[in-house]
């Protein structure tokens, strides 16, 4: 083969360009630590890390959800603690009704029922959490005690947790503190009249209503529970998921460091060796020799 | 008895002169060894025709053929001019392909991906509170920047057509530049060989070169014919070089870009772009009037697609204005596709008029329309219900970069080709300095033995003459 001066500076000058052309490459997957760099870098891979990308949003917005389903749930579970543990108190006050000191009953009540009444009015971030989606009006009459039931106080909170997957929670008072027309606070109401009146019959006519209200007070804040459990599993099986999913996003995408600095040393001892033969090869000539 | 001595006097200046012109030949080659697209030059030295006389035959010298000889391949040539058109269609289709792939950001992470992403979340934060107003002015906010990636990229995408533009009009005035430097050189050539005198080596040269600048801008057909005029025309039939004239391109805007046309000897004017099957035009043509345009296509699609599914369950919807449970929801998007897609300003004014509430709910605590709204991100409403939102545009940045990789990969390879074969054409007409000094020393040596010859027969004639 006949080699002119020309071929031999052609092909010295592609060659270093292709070496040059895969040094600036790992050095900039090194700088960016990624391996992908542009859509062409690796177009079969780059769908995929836009879809893990897609899916870990997603993952994300769903346990900010959960979390902010759990503390509401938390802080409804306080405020029914609250209130259970009143009602209790005024039980133990129906059933056992002291005969002489009926006016100290009488305040206790009153002061039971008052609670109350501030209670099933409690707001969770400027919203009313028993009027069903009636947020922004309070369900119950503090003076009466009335349930406020127009349309759509009957209706329930939900959470998305999952792709067409949602939990929802009871937020409608009267299904809570009203049982079979028994209105909680309108109860205490005629017992606090039943003791100052000092009427046996009144007074043993509210036990029932009161016990049958514990239960179902019982009952919800029971089935608040097992939606906070089913909350709870919800988010650890959404955080190992998405472990799961960024290791697999992380091997298409993020440059392996180690491995990359050795491919730089490599590249960098090639492109020396090649600058190397080419300025021995291109030098000489007959003229020297002779 | 043939005059001998004299005649050895005329075989050393024979021998002289044309050593001479064989140095000068080597020399010719040597000055010009890094020239581009010179072929080197070989003198061919020819026995002169012996004398017949009654006692032998008697030598009469060398001489140098009048045309010099040009050592080159025909059919390499031509073949690198293919491979120019190869080579300059996809470094063309990569260079604006690559402009396209900007665009789109995905690897920051700032692009339509994660706008998307943003803008499904947020109707999931309304559905957690539907009568908050963060939740509703960030949905807002979130509405915004998603229209403005999807305004941008669309304009950003015809820009790059536009630039191509450019590219393409600049082309066609080199290509009729080169055309008609072709035609005057197919004239020098004429003028020089005419008689068969003469070789016009370095005018062939230039118009070597000239054809393959010409054939990396557009694909053309070439032959040179009995009187040595080289004949183009583009890939479908139309004249650019005949003889000594030459036809000229021009570009006009049709339907908002430059088309090229090729202008006749009567002035009527055939629209060749179609007909361009290689070369720089075509990169440049393809990728703006094929490519690019499908982008452009999928991405309206999408946000038609958005918008139209959006509105749809937006307007079943009751705003916290509306009277609980009658469907009063606004159109959430204005805009038909990815150019023009808006939030309804309305909505945008008034965060109140986001419907999240569904008609069997009431306001301002239902979340079902909002709700329904978020799960739109999963549903498969595109390709005909086979993909969801994420999914196609996904797989569109996909096949842009794909695209962008076959630019490159066939880029690359063409140039491997290209490379060989220019090698190839290197071997046959490069120059080799050491072949050249070898040359030179050899003519040298020539030279001087044909010198001592002459001092030789000088001094045989002296001696004669003292003979007497």
């Amino acid at each position: 083969m006949r080699v002119s001066s020309r071929i031999m500076a052609a092909h010295i000058k592609s060659y270093l360009a292709k070496q040059s052309t895969a040094l600036i490459e790992t050095q900039t997957q090194i700088s960016t630590r990624k391996k992908i760099n542009s859509l062409s870098d690796a177009p079969g891979d780059i769908g995929k890390v836009l879809d893990y990308r897609t899916t870990l949003s997603k993952i994300e917005q769903y346990q900010d959800n959960i979390t902010d389903a759990k503390t509401r749930v938390e802080y409804t579970e306080t405020v029914l603690g609250q209130i259970n543990g009143l009602v209790n108190d005024a039980q133990t006050i129906a059933s056992n009704p002291d005969t002489e000191n009926r006016e100290a009953l009488a305040l206790q009540v009153a002061n039971i029922r008052d609670q109350i009444a501030g209670l099933v009015n409690t707001k969770y971030a400027d919203s009313y959490l028993f009027h069903g989606d009636l947020t922004d009006t309070a369900p119950f009459d503090v003076a009466t005690g009335a349930y406020d039931a127009s349309l759509g106080s009957d209706g329930s909170n939900s959470v998305m947790v999952g792709e067409d997957i949602q939990i929802t929670f009871k937020a409608d008072g009267s299904d809570m503190f009203i049982e079979s027309g028994d209105n909680l606070i309108e109860v205490l109401d005629d017992l606090e009249a039943a003791l100052l009146a000092d009427d046996d019959v009144a007074i043993a006519a509210a036990v029932d209503p009161l016990y049958r209200i514990d239960d179902q007070l019982e009952l919800v804040r029971s089935e608040f529970s097992a939606a906070y459990n089913r909350l709870e599993a919800t988010d650890e099986r959404w955080t190992s998921f998405s472990n799961a999913v960024e290791t697999m996003r992380s091997e298409l995408e993020d440059t392996d460091i180690t491995a990359a600095a050795v491919d730089l040393q490599l590249q960098q001892t090639h492109y020396e060796v090649l600058l190397n033969v080419a300025a021995q090869v291109i030098q000489p000539t007959l003229m020297d020799f002779l | 008895m043939a005059n001998i001595i004299y005649g050895m006097f005329n075989v050393a200046r024979t021998a002289l002169i044309t050593q001479q012109k064989a140095i000068d030949v080597t020399a010719n080659n040597i000055a010009n060894v890094n020239t581009k697209g010179y072929s080197r030059q070989r003198v061919t030295l020819e026995q002169n025709e012996p004398v017949y006389y009654q006692g032998g035959t008697l030598g009469t010298g060398v001489q140098a053929n009048r045309v010099i000889q040009r050592i080159y391949d025909r059919f390499v040539n031509q073949q690198l001019a293919e491979s120019e058109s190869d080579l300059g269609r996809w470094d063309a289709q990569l260079e604006t392909l690559e402009k396209a792939e900007l665009m789109f950001d995905e690897t920051s992470g700032y692009g339509l991906n994660d706008a998307l992403s943003e803008f499904w979340n947020s109707w999931q934060e309304l559905s957690n509170n539907p009568d908050g107003y963060t939740e509703r002015a960030t949905l807002i906010a979130d509405t915004q920047n998603l229209t403005d990636v999807f305004n941008h990229l669309s304009a950003d995408l015809t820009q790059v057509q536009s630039d191509s533009d450019a590219s393409i009009t600049a082309a066609v005035e080199k290509i009729n530049t080169l055309t008609s430097e072709i035609a005057e050189l197919n004239l020098k050539i004429a003028e020089v060989e005419a008689g068969n005198l003469h070789s016009a080596n370095d005018f062939r040269d230039q118009r070597d070169l000239k054809l393959q600048e010409l054939s990396e801008l557009i694909d053309v057909d070439s032959f040179e014919d009995a009187d040595g005029y080289l004949t183009i025309t583009t890939a479908n039939g139309n004249t650019l070089v005949d003889r000594t004239n030459s036809w000229e391109l021009t570009t006009h805007t049709v339907d908002g870009f430059q088309d090229v046309f090729w202008v006749s000897g009567t002035g009527t004017e055939e629209n060749i772009t179609e007909a361009i099957d290689n070369g720089k035009l075509k990169g440049w043509i393809e990728a703006r009037d094929t490519i690019i345009p499908g982008y452009l296509e999928d991405l309206d699609e999408l946000a038609a697609g958005i918008i139209s599914a959006v509105n749809g369950r937006h307007s079943l919807g009751t705003d916290l204005t509306g009277t609980t449970g009658t469907a009063s929801g606004l159109d959430f998007f204005t805009g038909a596709d990815a150019s023009d897609i808006e939030i309804n300003t309305n909505i945008a004014d008034n965060p109140n008029l986001i419907a999240a509430a569904s008609t069997s709910e009431a306001i301002p605590g239902g979340s079902e329309n909002a709700v329904a709204i978020a799960e739109l991100q999963n549903d498969l409403l595109m390709g005909g219900g086979t993909a969801t939102f994420d999914d196609f545009y996904n797989s569109l940045a996909s096949n842009v970069g794909n695209d962008v990789y076959q630019a490159e990969v066939n880029g690359d390879h063409q140039a491997t080709v290209n490379q060989q074969l220019a090698t190839y054409q290197q071997e046959v007409s490069g120059v080799s300095l050491d072949e050249e000094m070898v040359d030179l020393i050899q003519f040298q040596s020539a030279y001087a033995a044909a010198a001592k010859l002459v001092t030789t027969v000088d001094e045989m004639l002296e001696k004669l003459i003292n003979m007497v």
